[in-house]
């Protein structure tokens, strides 16, 4: 079965460029702009992971992944977050919210692909 | 029956296989299956041959044997000579099992010459190829050595918060090695505090494996470093103190090296699980492509044995047991008419069930006799292998649908004239390769080899990529013969027809191969025999494509029975689409003859017009809806009576050539019900035109 990534991301070129580079895996990729968006999505569809940004606009990446933990029915799934942020101590809170794994922007490719690849492979569902 | 005639039966079925195999060889040489097969068929004839007095046969196979036997061990690599003596080795074979031993004076020095090259093939490869067996033998070495790895994989409790699948690592290592595991079940609690939501268990791994510490630490790479622990270790001598100190450290345990190394030679037996790596992104073609070359395999071992399972019969009870079903089957619906007039419930009951036994037993007598035309196009590749060989063409032969049964009876008779018309391919059609180059074709043309069903035929299509027929040669030829006038106007599918007439050949010079005085007459007269049709289409520089039509069975069919008048016709089943009723003057009346079915007018044939009969119309009529090579088109009758069972029994040789009948067969109650011919009705009536 196809499985389905949710990208979030207020930037629209980050989420193109994020949806090009895993064109390969054969996904059907799902695009919200903001943490209350991307909520909406969890209703009544399977997402196999989550790709987010930290800093944006609304619900930011630490409560939207606050808030899909919480739920039971949906709240194993892998969460990739995705940012640039360099700031010790907002990365500390983040990686108190479980977080299966971080990756700084810019990322190489290759590295980016892989960690996608892998994530599906050793997710829950 | 006796014992060497079993042998001589035997033996060519074997080498019948043989070929195909071979073929198979030629184009794809790491064939393992067809090198085994190749060399079970060699081991096999050498064996019995000399039992049966065939010491000819066992002296040629045993060479082979052993050239095979080589190539199976991958100490030999297949080569053209080899195929190409494999081929000449067969021939002698068969000539060899048909004379049973009996060869003039030609023949045994053919014999003589191929044992001579089996001979050289083996004295000569056997000495380059022992310097080649050894540098392989060191690669190996090489690539045998394997790291071994202890790794402790302690999750954390939490690990599924995080959307991590903790078991998901084993699948990973099995990608790229073999592991044993040993879980720690101490950290479980006791059942009435237990929580699902949270990990308990941690294991000890030893790994075995081709791929440096990196790797394994990057399948972890969702872990932390409080999470899991890699160490190498020598596989063999995992004596190092360090090691078990630290394991000490880590889990409160002892081991010692010699369980260590216990565990390692276990996972060094155990067949490797998943040894080559699979990369997630990039290589994931790679994959699927290995996957279908195992299923290849697979289906051909499942083949193999399939073939084993077969009984052979000879043909003679086959068709004695048809005979017997057909008559079964005329006498069913004797009896079934009797019970019409007798109203007795159990009875019709009864018949009822007769019925559908009698329908089911013929069914499986027709089956019997289909033989799938692969077993033709085999024979097909033969020839065209030889035959582009001695042409100097390059052709290749590609074949569909080959599974598509065919009475064993037609199969037989096919073979001629698909030889015929593909040694015409070659000959005439296919261009040779400086020309084809001039006129940016390929290099190598193609003869392709369709056959599919369509309703209660079968077609069969041979096409090829030459020179295609040229229209206005064929029209000065037929002049020049006096078959047409000057003058005549002639439609291009009737120009094409001329070619199946006796004495007429477009050929320039009539060459060895195809001017055998076989001509296509004789095709379609062959072709006709069988209640087939036959025609040819071409483009110039594009092809030529000849297609056979032929019935599924010779002998039952499943019919519609029609009335017109006072007489039953029958029309076959597969072709009929559906029956409506209408009103009859409504369409005799009407100028255009047209029927509207699902928003398409069909044309409509009134078969009481194509009869002549000036009776009275009746009020009401049947439209039956007739779908041939996909195009519908619609009959009028009186009546349809429901189906019937037909044994088709072929008209007089005065009859032979009628127009509208293709054969005639008996009655539940002994009258004669012709049946129509649906196919030629199209033809006759030109409609073709029309639905085009």
């Amino acid at each position: 079965m196809k499985k389905t990534i949710l990208v979030v991301d207020d930037f629209e070129n980050t989420r193109w460029i994020i949806k090009n580079s895993l064109s390969k895996l054969d996904c059907e990729i799902l695009e919200a702009s903001e943490g209350s968006g991307a909520l909406k999505f969890f209703d009544g569809r399977d997402i196999d992971l989550l790709i987010t940004d930290l800093n944006m606009p609304g619900m930011n990446g630490i409560e939207l992944v606050k808030e899909v933990r919480s739920n039971k029915s949906y709240g194993f799934i892998p969460i990739i977050m995705l940012t640039t942020e360099k700031n010790i101590e907002k990365m500390n809170e983040a990686s108190k919210a479980n977080l299966t794994a971080w990756v700084s922007k810019p990322f190489k490719y290759d590295d980016f692909v892989k960690i996608v690849a892998k994530c599906l492979n050793q997710s829950i569902r | 029956m006796d014992f060497q005639e079993k042998f001589v039966e035997e033996a060519r079925e074997l080498v019948y296989g043989l070929e195909s195999r071979l073929i198979s060889l030629e184009s794809n040489p790491g064939d393992k299956v067809a090198v085994d097969e190749v060399f079970r068929v060699m081991h096999t004839l050498k064996g019995t041959a000399s039992m049966f007095g065939f010491e000819s046969i066992e002296q040629i196979t045993h060479q082979l044997e052993t050239i095979y036997d080589l190539i199976r061990d991958d100490k030999q690599r297949i080569t053209d000579e080899i195929v190409n003596v494999t081929f000449s080795a067969i021939d002698i074979i068969k000539i060899i099992l048909d004379k049973t031993n009996n060869l003039d004076s030609e023949e045994q020095s053919l014999f003589n010459e191929v044992l001579n090259k089996i001979n050289k093939l083996g004295v000569a490869d056997e000495t380059i190829n022992k310097t080649q067996v050894k540098k392989e033998a060191k690669k190996e070495d090489q690539e045998i050595k394997q790291r071994g790895y202890y790794i402790l994989y302690k999750p954390d409790e939490d690990i599924y918060f995080r959307g991590i699948k903790p078991l998901g690592i084993f699948f990973d290592l099995n990608d790229i090695g073999k592991y044993k595991a040993f879980p720690f079940l101490d950290k479980v609690p006791d059942p009435e505090d237990f929580n699902p939501d949270k990990f308990f268990i941690y294991w000890d791994i030893f790994f075995l494996s081709n791929y440096p510490p990196q790797e394994i630490k990057d399948i972890f790479l969702f872990f932390g470093e409080e999470e899991y622990f890699v160490y190498e270790l020598n596989p063999d001598h995992p004596d190092e103190k360090e090691f078990f100190a630290k394991y000490t450290k880590l889990t409160g345990k002892k081991l010692n090296p010699a369980q260590v190394e216990d565990v390692f030679e276990t996972l060094k037996n155990i067949d490797n699980i998943a040894s080559h790596r699979q990369e997630y992104i990039g290589r994931k073609d790679e994959k699927t492509e290995k996957e279908t070359t195992l299923k290849d395999i697979v289906k051909k071992t499942e083949d193999i044995v399939k073939k084993s399972s077969t009984i052979r019969v000879s043909a003679d009870k086959l068709d004695y047991l048809i005979t017997n079903v057909s008559e079964f089957v005329t006498l069913y619906s004797q009896i079934s008419l009797f019970t019409k007039s007798i109203e007795n419930k159990e009875l019709n009951k009864s018949i009822q069930a007769l019925g559908k036994l009698s329908k089911k037993l013929r069914d499986n007598a027709l089956e019997l006799r289909l033989v799938p035309i692969n077993e033709l196009s085999l024979k097909l590749h033969r020839l065209i292998r030889d035959l582009s060989r001695k042409l100097n063409k390059e052709v290749s032969f590609i074949t569909e649908g080959t599974d598509t049964e065919l009475d064993k009876t037609i199969i037989d008779n096919l073979e001629d004239p698909l030889m015929h018309i593909i040694r015409n391919s070659l000959d005439h059609g296919i261009e040779d390769k400086e020309t084809r180059q001039k006129i940016d074709k390929p290099d190598s043309g193609i003869i392709r080899l369709t056959a599919f069903y369509s309703g209660a035929y079968v077609f069969i299509q041979i096409q090829d990529d030459g020179r295609g027929i040229d229209l206005d040669i064929i029209w000065q030829k037929a002049v020049e013969k006096g078959f047409i006038s000057g003058n005549a106007q002639l439609t291009k599918r009737e120009l094409y027809d001329l070619l199946f007439l006796p004495g007429f050949t477009t050929a320039e010079n009539v060459s060895k191969i195809s001017g055998r005085g076989v001509g296509m007459d004789v095709v379609k007269q062959k072709i006709n025999e069988l209640r087939g049709e036959i025609e040819i289409d071409s483009e110039i520089n594009l092809g030529t494509s000849v297609t056979i039509k032929l019935p599924l069975t010779l002998s039952i069919i499943d019919t519609l029975k029609v009335r017109i008048e006072d007489l039953v016709y029958l029309l076959p089943l597969a072709v009929v689409e559906t029956c409506i009723g209408v009103k009859y003057h409504q369409l005799v009346n009407s100028t255009k003859k047209q029927y509207e079915y699902e928003n398409t007018l069909l044309p409509v044939i009134i078969l009481r017009d194509e009869f002549n009969l000036k009776n009275d119309l009746p009020e009401n009529g049947k439209i039956v809806i007739i779908k041939q090579y996909e195009k519908k088109y619609c009959l009028l009758v009186d009546q349809v009576l429901g189906d019937h069972q037909a044994v088709i029994k072929p008209l007089g040789d005065l009859h032979k050539k009628h127009e509208y009948f293709s054969g005639v067969s008996v009655m539940g109650d002994g009258s004669l019900a012709l049946i129509l011919d649906t196919g030629k009705l199209l033809t006759i009536n030109k409609l073709v035109h029309h639905l085009n």
